[in-house]
């Protein structure tokens, strides 16, 4: 049985095909297919690099539907592991695009797991400053500020 | 892309994914994040998400150190033997102890409501401090005047929310219930029978009221009595669950504010020790299930001293902390019932327990 392909185009003009139930996990691509089938679909704000590692997760997390009930490409466990995996070989800078990308195209699952890698390097920081170093942002705050907060915040879990 | 120039709603999405006990760092790193994280919504979502994602239970209670007392939490855990553990959070807050003309004056009662805690030290006046650990408040309350063996009670009224703390004693026909929402204390007029109970432990909040183990003056007959904190009354009598034999000591303990636990604690290390769960409890109804019942504790030598206790329903462990000393009893449904000294820990551990940590973006 053959399946349906569309084509996904990247900034750069980079052509990508792929079959409709992967790409149908973005509620927008599932949305714009309906509108306008048999057209390749430009995702102007989304680089060659991030579409192929966003093509490379929904391809993981397609539920295969040929009528059997219980056909899903991976068991639950399995997939978790793989997402794990997935995230953590993407550097910081890409991952922020990858969550953005997700966001973007609308794939709540993939959305999830990049914003709880993003979560998880920030819980594994020490204090504020290794918070502040890892992600490379500015403190406008002033000693006093950041005293006071802490004095706050203190937390005995 | 950097963190920095994500869209707003998507840092609160990253954000709402960090552990609780991190939201300190994450306000104190700069200053876009700190307005986020004290938003109300935020807070919520936060709270959600971090509740279905714990994976232990963190129990709080309130231990006495050298010149100060620290509220630190505990955990249960199962070690690969089927042997169970208390692991003993070192990040502890310490709590300022009151002096009173040249007299330390330490907490004498403590209690957790939908992630309020209450301490109350009691002196010449008593002075309370609600605290949401969350938000990191404070509200320190002065009770207005004073009578020997007070009891407090806290809660709040299941139709609005609205927090209250109510003050009794059984030495005084005066009643008043202070109302966080006005930050005023009332006169409360209704009948209390006042020379017919006797409570002699310190109440427990759950579920919006407050529970005592309470005892007839005259028959010595032991029940289980609540304030209702809605209709702002004392219930009725409540039965306690079917207790075998003679026993000590009852302690009361709440199981996710969601069950009352209650432990006989017996006589000797020969006899039993009984822990039952309830599986309806309101102001005016109670049913029990036997949780489980430890035969013999004769592994223990030295006599049994409980206090304070807490159970893990999905676990099947009990914890109970020694009155006198700074060891705890742990364990399993199958396990045997062992006697444990915490190496992180040299202080008394049994001083107060508080109870089972739920956060709460309640403002106070």
């Amino acid at each position: 049985m053959s399946k349906k392909m569309i084509v996904l185009k990247s900034s750069e003009g980079v052509s990508f095909v792929v079959e409709e139930a992967v790409a149908r996990q973005s509620k927008i691509i599932s949305f714009l297919v309906e509108e306008f089938p048999d057209r390749e679909l430009p995702l102007t704000n989304m680089t060659s690099e991030i579409l192929r590692k966003t093509i490379e997760y929904c391809k993981k997390h397609v539920v295969e539907d040929d009528g059997g009930g219980d056909s899903s490409s991976s068991s639950s466990g399995d997939l978790k592991e793989w997402d794990v995996k997935f995230v953590a070989e993407i550097d910081q800078p890409r991952l922020m695009d990858l969550l953005m990308a997700a966001n973007y195209l609308d794939i709540p699952s993939l959305l999830d797991v990049t914003c709880q890698k993003v979560a998880d390097t920030i819980a594994a920081c020490n204090d504020e400053k290794e918070i502040r170093a890892t992600f490379n942002i500015e403190n406008d705050f002033t000693e006093e500020e950041v005293e006071a907060i802490r004095m706050e915040n203190q937390y005995p879990i | 892309m950097m963190i920095s120039n994500l869209p707003r709603d998507l840092v609160e999405e990253i954000l709402a994914r960090v552990p609780v006990k991190s939201i300190g760092a994450v306000r104190s790193t700069c200053k876009k994040w700190n307005v986020l994280s004290k938003d109300e919504r935020f807070a919520n979502k936060h709270i959600d998400k971090a509740a279905a994602a714990a994976r232990e239970k963190e129990y709080l209670i309130i231990t006495a150190g050298g010149s100060m007392d620290y509220l630190i939490s505990v955990s249960i855990y199962e070690t690969c033997n089927k042997n169970f553990g208390l692991s003993i959070n070192p990040k502890a807050i310490s709590i300022e102890r009151l002096g009173h003309s040249g007299r330390t004056v330490f907490i004498s009662q403590a209690f957790l409501s939908q992630g309020l805690l209450l301490c109350v030290w009691s002196n010449s006046k008593s002075r309370l401090l609600v605290w949401n650990l969350y938000w990191g408040k404070r509200r320190w309350i002065e009770c207005p005047t004073h009578c020997l063996n007070e009891k407090f009670a806290f809660g709040y009224d299941r139709s609005c929310g609205s927090r209250k703390i109510l003050r009794f004693s059984n030495d005084s026909p005066h009643m008043e219930i202070y109302y966080l929402s006005s930050d005023s204390w009332r006169n409360y007029d209704a009948s209390f029978n006042r020379n017919t109970i006797k409570y002699t432990e310190p109440g427990l909040s759950l579920k919006g009221n407050t529970y005592w183990y309470a005892r007839d003056y005259e028959s010595k007959d032991g029940f289980l009595h609540c304030f209702d904190f809605t209709r702002e009354r004392f219930g009725p009598r409540l039965p306690l669950p079917p207790c075998s034999q003679s026993f000590h000591t009852v302690s009361l303990s709440s199981v996710k504010e969601e069950k009352l636990a209650v432990l006989f604690s017996p006589w000797d290390t020969d006899s039993a020790l009984d822990i039952w769960v309830t599986n309806k409890i309101e102001p005016y109804e109670v049913s029990w299930s036997i949780f489980f019942k430890v035969e013999t504790m004769q592994q223990i030598y030295h006599g049994f001293n409980s206090s304070h206790f807490f159970i893990d329903e999905e676990k099947k462990v009990i914890v109970v902390f020694d009155r006198y000393d700074e060891a705890y009893y742990i364990c399993g449904e199958s396990g045997p019932f062992r006697k444990m000294y915490p190496r992180e820990y040299l202080y008394t551990l049994a001083y107060k327990h508080v109870g089972c940590y739920v956060p709460s973006s309640v403002q106070i």
